[in-house]
């Protein structure tokens, strides 16, 4: 389709990427696209009349109401992290931060499958528990490896904070609520199910546990 | 500050970003008979009727000429009484993007007269310089009610 526009100096095609890159300026940008002069034809691209329907098109898509993919109330928002070859999630919402693996200091006579021990997070010790021992994860046999993947992510309730060591974080994400299945009483822990749902996140099981049942089994190790 | 820039009456003018709600195409607008000349009419916009000015226009120069550059600016007014805010729409040419400005780069303070007393800062900015638009100002309080009236709108 021809744009009607004349270019008068449509450099990316003679000495740029397009061209013969022999352009002195793609040492410095490294592709045309982040070029200036680039971006300065693009907007200049735009400077031209409209299409027939053009106004009729933005007119009707306008007047309706706004379609937002971000707060679609029929959906959740999830961390997804691992623990040995178990994936699980929680809700973003009691998520703090997800941070690098720092050295988690034992405290005697009290640290146990549960409570790991204390973390220094900028200056601040917290209480650092282990979701493996909470959720009764099997734990590989040898000393625990900190694999480049690790992450320690930091959750809290009313104030209270805990942090625990992932072996793997893969993000925040949004999954619709109708892939959510309740969880099979077979695959829970036979003493406490710690997961309300379990849903299929690009070709893995993941457990979303439920955040009322991980925050009461933290704090009854305070008590 | 981020400042969105555009170009109207053939300089460059800018409104702050943060009153900002969404830069949309041009569209058909309905005429309002009897208005000043800058009201270039209203849009039916989410469910709701928004005003629009052509800024080119009210500054006294040419209107907004209609090319795919041109674009609708739709900006949050404060209402009379300072509580809830209107939707104003801007009309105006090469809403091109978003630039920050630091305030070592202001060239020049406000310098609003009473024709206009929505002219505000001025930068300089790789092109030329920028005028702020400070949307807040843009209508009289005559013109205000009569667009708006005694409608509540809130954000």
């Amino acid at each position: 389709m021809s744009t009607g526009l004349a270019l008068a100096n449509d450099c990316w095609n003679r000495i740029g990427v397009s061209g013969d890159r022999t352009c002195p300026e793609l040492d410095k940008f490294i592709h045309c696209r982040n070029c200036p002069v680039f971006a300065s034809a693009a907007r200049a691209f735009f400077d031209r009349a409209a299409p027939a329907d053009y106004l009729a098109e933005w007119t009707a898509v306008l007047s309706g109401p706004q379609e937002s993919a971000l707060c679609d109330a029929d959906s959740v928002s999830l961390l997804i992290f691992r623990l040995h070859g178990d994936w699980l999630a929680l809700s973003t919402r009691s998520v703090v931060e997800v941070t690098s693996v720092r050295t988690v200091h034992r405290i005697p006579h009290r640290t146990n499958a549960i409570l790991a021990g204390l973390v220094n997070l900028r200056g601040q010790l917290h209480l650092c528990v282990s979701l493996h021992g909470l959720l009764d994860v099997a734990t590989p046999a040898g000393p625990p490896t900190h694999g480049a993947a690790s992450r320690m992510v930091v959750i809290a309730q009313n104030a209270e904070l805990w942090v625990f060591a992932a072996d793997e974080v893969l993000g925040v994400h949004r999954v619709p609520r109708n892939v959510l299945r309740g969880a099979p009483s077979t695959l829970a822990n036979p003493s406490v199910s710690f997961s309300q749902a379990v849903f299929g996140w690009e070709g893995r099981s993941v457990g979303f546990l439920d955040e009322q049942r991980v925050f009461s089994g933290l704090r009854s190790l305070n008590a | 500050m981020l400042l969105l820039m555009f170009r109207a009456a053939d300089e460059l003018y800018a409104v702050d970003a943060k009153c900002v709600v969404e830069v949309v195409p041009r569209v058909a607008l309905r005429a309002l008979p009897h208005a000043q000349g800058f009201v270039a009419g209203v849009f039916p916009y989410r469910g709701r009727v928004v005003p629009v000015i052509d800024v080119g226009l009210m500054l006294g120069g040419a209107g907004a000429r209609p090319l795919l550059s041109t674009r609708i600016i739709v900006a949050d007014v404060s209402a009379r009484n300072q509580l809830s805010v209107h939707r104003l729409g801007l009309i105006a040419e090469q809403v091109s993007g978003v630039s920050r400005f630091e305030q070592e780069q202001k060239v020049a303070e406000s310098m609003a007269w009473e024709q206009a007393p929505y002219l505000g800062a001025m930068f300089q900015a790789e092109d030329g310089l920028v005028q702020v638009i400070n949307v807040d100002r843009i209508l009289t309080d005559s013109l205000r009610d009569a667009l708006f009236g005694d409608v509540m709108e809130t954000s």
